[in-house]
This record gives C-alpha cells, sequence and structure tokens, in this order.
C-alpha cells in the first residue's frame, strides 16, 4: 500500500509525466536514441527522491523506444534501432494514406507490449532473484562470464573488434583501487583517479557527444523529412476487424518479446525482427502477402515487441545485475548511485523498491497509450525542429549533467574524451555495446573471481568447475560464446559458394 | 580505411605494452600469489594483445576500398575539428568565468559552426544558457 501511495504521489506523477514529453522528443527526432536520453538526463535526476529520479528515467525509456516508431512510420527513418522493422509496414501505410491508423496502432500495440511484459516481470522476478539468492561468490564470477559472453553476439559486424572493445571496457574498469587490497591501479598519482572512472560520464560521452559528433560527419536529410512529413487527416483507432487481424499477432510477439528481452544484449531490435518474420504463420491466405506492404498484423508483431522486451530486460537487470540492454546499463549506474546495487539482495535489502519500478514501468506504459493517442498530430511539429539545435542543447546537458554527477571537472574531461573515442570507434566500427558490457561486469567478475579462490583456500579453479550452477553459467557462456562464431562462419562460407 | 585500422591496431598494441609494464608497479600487501592486484589487469592486456594481433593480422590483409572520410566531406571533417576545438575550450574555461557568459559564448561559436541562422541561434544559446544556470547552479547549487 505505501508503494503505490507513494507511486501516484503527485511530484512523482508529475516526473513521469515530463520523462515521458522529454521521451517523445528523443524518440520522435531521428538520430537521438533512448540510450543517449537516458544517459544525458540521469545526472539531473540524482537531486530527487529515488522513486521520482527513476520515474523520469523509466518513463524516458519507455516512452522514446515507442516515439522510435513515429518518424519510421512517417518518413522511413527510425528513430530508434528497436524501431526499424516498424518502417516496413509504418512506412507502407502511409503511402497508402493511412498514418494516423499506423500512428494508433504503434501506440495502443506499444503501450500493450510494455504491459504485458510488466506482467512477465512481475510473475518471474520474485522467484529468479529468490533462487539468485543462493549464488556465491564462484557463482557470481560465472554469471558475470555468462554476461560478458554475450559481448560476442552484440558484436555486430565483426566479432573480434567487438572483443577488443568489451575487453576495453573491462581494463577501463580496473582503474582505481583494486577492490581487494586497494592497492592503486593505472592511477598514476592522481587522486581522481583513485575511485575509478565513473561508468555514467563514459556512457553520456560515448552515446551523448559520441553521436553528436558521428552525426555532424552523416550527410543531414532535414529537408527531405520536412518535405515528406504531412499532416495526418485518417483516423487513429483501429475497428474491429482491424483489431481481430491483429489478436494473434500480438498475443504472440507478447509472450516472446519478453523472454527475447530477458537475455542480455538482446534488446528491441532483435525482439521487432523475431516477431515480424515468426508472427506471419498466424495470417493466412492474401493478408500474408501484405507482410512489409502495409501489413496492420506486421505492424502490430514490432511494435509490440518494441516496449515488450523492457520487461525482461528489467527483470535480467532487478534480479541479476546483468543489463538486458545498454538502456538498463545506465539504469544500474543510476540505481548504484541512489545507493542501491540490481541484484537478488535489493529484493531482500530493498523489496519497496523493486515494487516502486514495477509500478513506475506499469504506469509509464499506460501513459504512452494515452500520449501515443493524444500527440499524434503533435510528432509533425516535433519532427520538423532543427537536429543542430538538439545538438547544441545535448552538448550542454552533458557537460553540465556530468559536472553534476561529483562537483568534478575530471568527469567533464572524461565525457568529452568519451565522446571522441566513441567518434573513433563509429568511424572504425567498433560497437560500443561490448564495452558497456566490460564497464559493468569488469568489477563483479574481477572481485568474485578472486574472493571465490581466496575462500577455495588452495587458489585452486576448480571451485568454478564442482559447484553446479557455476559449472552450468560456465557452459552456458561458452555455448554463447560459440554460436555466435559458428553462426558467422557458416555465413561466411555460404556467402563463399 | 586499412591504413587507419592498422594504425589504430598499432596504437592500441603500444598502449597495451606501456600498462602492462605498468602493472609491474602495482604494490602487493601480501607478496606475488598469483591473485594479486595485477593478475586480472594483466590477463586483460593479454587478451586485448592477442585479438588485436588477429586483427591486425586482417586489417593487413584485407583489401577495402572503403575510405575513412570521403574528400568530398574533408570540409565537414574540418568543420568537426572546430566543433570539437570550441567544446574543449568551454570545458577548458568552466569555473573560470561567470557561467552564462562562457555557456552563452560557446554555444553561439557552435551555432555559428553548425552554420544556422543568426538570431535564433543567439536566442537558442542565451536562452538555454540562462535555463541552464537557474536549474542547475541556482536551483542544484552546483559550485560551477
Amino acid at each position: 500500500m505505501e508503494v503505490i501511495s507513494q507511486i501516484l504521489m503527485p511530484s512523482t506523477l508529475l516526473f513521469l509525466l515530463l520523462g515521458s514529453i522529454l521521451g517523445l522528443f528523443i524518440g520522435a527526432l531521428p538520430g537521438l536514441s533512448a540510450t543517449m536520453g537516458v544517459a544525458i538526463l540521469t545526472p539531473m535526476t540524482f537531486w530527487l527522491p529515488p522513486e521520482q529520479g527513476l520515474a523520469m528515467l523509466i518513463a524516458i525509456y519507455c516512452t522514446a523506444i515507442f516515439a522510435g516508431g513515429v518518424p519510421a512510420i512517417l518518413v522511413n527513418t527510425p528513430g530508434t534501432p528497436a524501431s526499424m522493422v516498424t518502417s516496413f509496414d509504418g512506412f507502407a501505410l502511409t503511402k497508402q494514406g493511412k498514418s494516423g491508423l499506423a500512428l494508433g496502432v504503434n501506440a495502443i500495440y506499444s503501450g500493450l507490449g510494455g504491459v504485458i511484459s510488466v506482467i512477465f516481470l512481475m510473475v518471474f522476478s520474485q522467484p529468479i532473484a529468490q533462487f539468485a539468492l543462493n549464488f556465491g561468490a564462484a557463482e557470481y564470477f560465472a554469471l558475470a562470464i555468462f554476461g560478458l559472453s554475450i559481448m560476442v553476439s552484440v558484436s555486430g559486424k565483426s566479432i573480434r573488434k567487438g572483443m577488443i572493445s568489451g575487453f576495453i571496457g573491462l581494463l577501463i574498469a580496473t582503474v582505481g583501487l583494486d577492490p581487494i587490497t586497494s592497492t592503486q591501479r593505472f592511477t598514476f598519482n592522481q587522486s581522481d583517479l583513485y575511485e575509478g572512472i565513473s561508468f555514467i560520464p563514459i556512457m553520456i560521452g560515448l552515446f551523448g557527444l559520441g553521436e553528436v559528433f558521428f552525426q555532424f560527419l552523416l550527410k543531414n536529410d532535414q529537408n527531405n523529412i520536412k518535405e515528406n512529413v504531412k499532416e495526418r487527416s485518417d483516423r487513429i483507432l483501429p475497428n474491429k476487424k482491424e483489431r481481430r487481424e491483429m489478436r494473434k499477432p500480438f498475443l504472440f510477439s507478447s509472450i516472446l518479446s519478453p523472454i527475447i528481452g530477458a537475455i542480455p544484449g538482446a534488446g528491441g531490435d532483435i525482439a521487432s525482427i523475431v516477431t515480424w518474420e515468426q508472427s506471419k504463420r498466424f495470417v493466412k491466405g492474401e493478408k500474408k502477402k501484405e507482410y512489409g506492404k502495409g501489413s496492420l498484423a506486421g505492424l502490430a508483431a514490432t511494435t509490440t515487441a518494441n516496449n515488450g522486451v523492457i520487461g525482461g530486460a528489467f527483470t535480467t537487470m532487478l534480479t541479476l545485475g546483468l543489463p538486458g540492454d545498454a538502456v538498463t546499463a545506465i539504469l544500474i549506474g543510476a540505481l548504484m548511485m541512489y545507493g542501491l546495487q540490481p541484484g537478488p539482495n535489493l529484493f531482500v535489502e530493498d523489496p519497496d523498491i523493486v515494487y516502486t519500478i514495477i509500478g513506475l514501468l506499469l504506469l509509464a506504459n499506460i501513459l504512452v497509450i494515452i500520449l501515443g493517442l493524444l500527440g499524434s498530430r503533435l510528432f509533425v511539429r516535433i519532427m520538423m525542429v532543427r537536429k543542430e539545435y538538439i545538438w547544441v542543447s545535448v552538448i550542454l546537458f552533458s557537460v553540465i549533467g556530468s559536472f553534476a554527477l561529483n562537483n568534478s571537472f575530471f568527469d567533464v574531461w572524461i565525457v568529452f574524451i568519451s565522446g571522441v573515442v566513441g567518434l573513433i570507434f563509429r568511424k572504425l566500427d567498433y560497437p560500443l555495446g561490448p564495452m558497456i558490457l566490460g564497464l559493468l561486469l569488469g568489477p563483479m567478475a574481477e572481485s568474485n573471481f578472486r574472493r571465490a579462490l581466496l575462500m577455495g583456500g588452495d587458489f585452486s579453479y576448480s571451485i568454478f568447475f564442482t559447484r553446479p550452477i557455476s559449472l552450468i553459467l560456465i557452459i552456458i557462456a561458452i555455448v554463447s560464446l560459440i554460436i555466435p562464431v559458428l553462426n558467422k562462419m557458416n555465413q561466411r562460407r555460404k556467402r563463399n559458394v | 580505411m586499412r591504413i587507419t585500422n592498422v594504425s589504430f591496431n598499432l596504437i592500441l598494441l603500444l598502449i597495451c605494452g606501456l600498462l602492462y609494464w605498468q602493472t609491474y608497479n602495482f604494490s602487493t600487501l601480501f607478496g606475488s600469489d598469483g591473485i594479486g592486484p595485477a593478475y586480472f589487469p594483466r590477463l586483460i592486456i593479454i587478451l586485448i594483445m592477442i585479438t588485436n594481433i588477429i586483427e591486425l593480422f586482417f586489417s593487413i590483409k584485407t583489401k577495402s576500398s572503403k575510405r575513412l572520410f570521403l574528400i568530398e566531406h574533408s570540409r565537414r571533417v574540418l568543420e568537426l575539428c572546430l566543433f570539437i576545438a570550441v567544446i574543449a575550450g568551454f570545458i577548458s574555461l568552466l569555473g573560470t568565468l561567470p557561467f552564462i557568459l562562457i555557456a552563452s559564448i560557446s554555444m553561439f561559436l557552435l551555432c555559428m559552426v553548425l552554420k544556422l541562422p543568426l538570431i535564433p541561434s543567439i536566442l537558442v544559446s542565451v536562452g538555454l544558457s540562462v535555463v541552464v544556470h537557474f536549474v542547475f547552479i541556482e536551483g542544484f547549487n552546483i559550485m560551477l
């Protein structure tokens, strides 16, 4: 009851609404991603009580993911990677003069997908956390290794480059005082480095400044957007026949997406393409041929998947402390700044915050439906804002936000350097996802590895292979390392043939 | 692109070598027991070096016609350098001059590099700086 009254406090609802409005802008503007938005705005929430700060960040996340579908539908330019598949049927519907209906479907099914994924979170988080409470140092190390093994599957074009990026993240995480003996490592006698390099400034630099620098180099198609965007004039809500057509793909997508979201590293982009492809089996005859040419069923499947992964990603984040995607990686950093450590102990030490997060997610997804339906005319206006003004704002907020974290100029320079590194990595096709995993899971892997060896007594590595959970997790990690490599080799062989 | 990739790999190798050497300066309270403070960093550095050498080999082997920057984009690259320099200047001046002044001037310069119209640029840079000043410095008591 106390949690419900806390969530329904006017101040919390106000920040939830503010976050939703910001999320609409972030998602609807191509080039601004949910990751970037959450990274830049995280420092601004540290003055707020955790429930209000989290309300704002969760609302930005949920709304930006949904709003990413808006430019995908209206101008065939996905606002976020997750909405890439939305453009297949969404833009085709716009060309048929049904942009209003496409925007309506995007709002309703994104929100409903999000709500169902929150139910997934409610049902599965408690048992997973209960199970994870039995974990010791060896199991946590194996869990971190499993999380790190995901860096291969989020490597994109090149596994080698992904691994280099991930290892660099791990190396950066070792800067500062050693977690067991407090020995200085790579500090070069600089007091700013004693506590290590903070995670949030690196994220702000990589995803805020780095993205601005990279977009600066790209050709700007702002004028094309202005020409293509037209005021919508058709209806927003689907009729009974259309709702029936979308029912099965929606149900299928809403069950599958949270499961995909719960896999570390697999986000909305993977879920939307998998569900779009697989949901075809629930449509028969002529309707099947419409996929990619303006199918409402296809659109419902992908939009459900976009927000449907959120509950899954939060399940992994809250119960195991592993990031489900880039945004949950930043949210882990944010929770740590609030003095909360995501993982099974959170359910014992701070159950209220867990229920608060679940409640906020539920409300944020309901807001997605309301704002999505009410704001469909506004989206056209948002997309006409010149990107350059947004870039200038992003720079100012990145600088001031990073300083505000610890009143430290050092953090501001970290943002700047990370921004330049982010640009170089993007230009050279080095993925940033693995680096985040390395940064986040490095300390967990190292401290538990050493603790486990100390607990074993004779510094024997056998402790990792004699404990069943640890052994299973290590086997899963090895399998998830090998499968993407084999897939790549297979693809290359097919291409050569 | 090949030269850039190779250069990047070589620079990374050099940095790894220097950092590996640096790990010998880590003092340890318990002697060298194999899992001291240097163990993990060394392991990671070795992994970076191995993957980097493999990548270097492939970078040399691969013949790519892809360029890091297109010639017609060279002007844009120069503009980006100027853009980054303005941000670096802004950060260096933080805390030395009044925030509204340096933020307004820096944001205005950024708008000019981006070739935005004059009057909206002035309005945006001053407006943004004032809002940020009141929210963060006056509101949240940030010491800038």
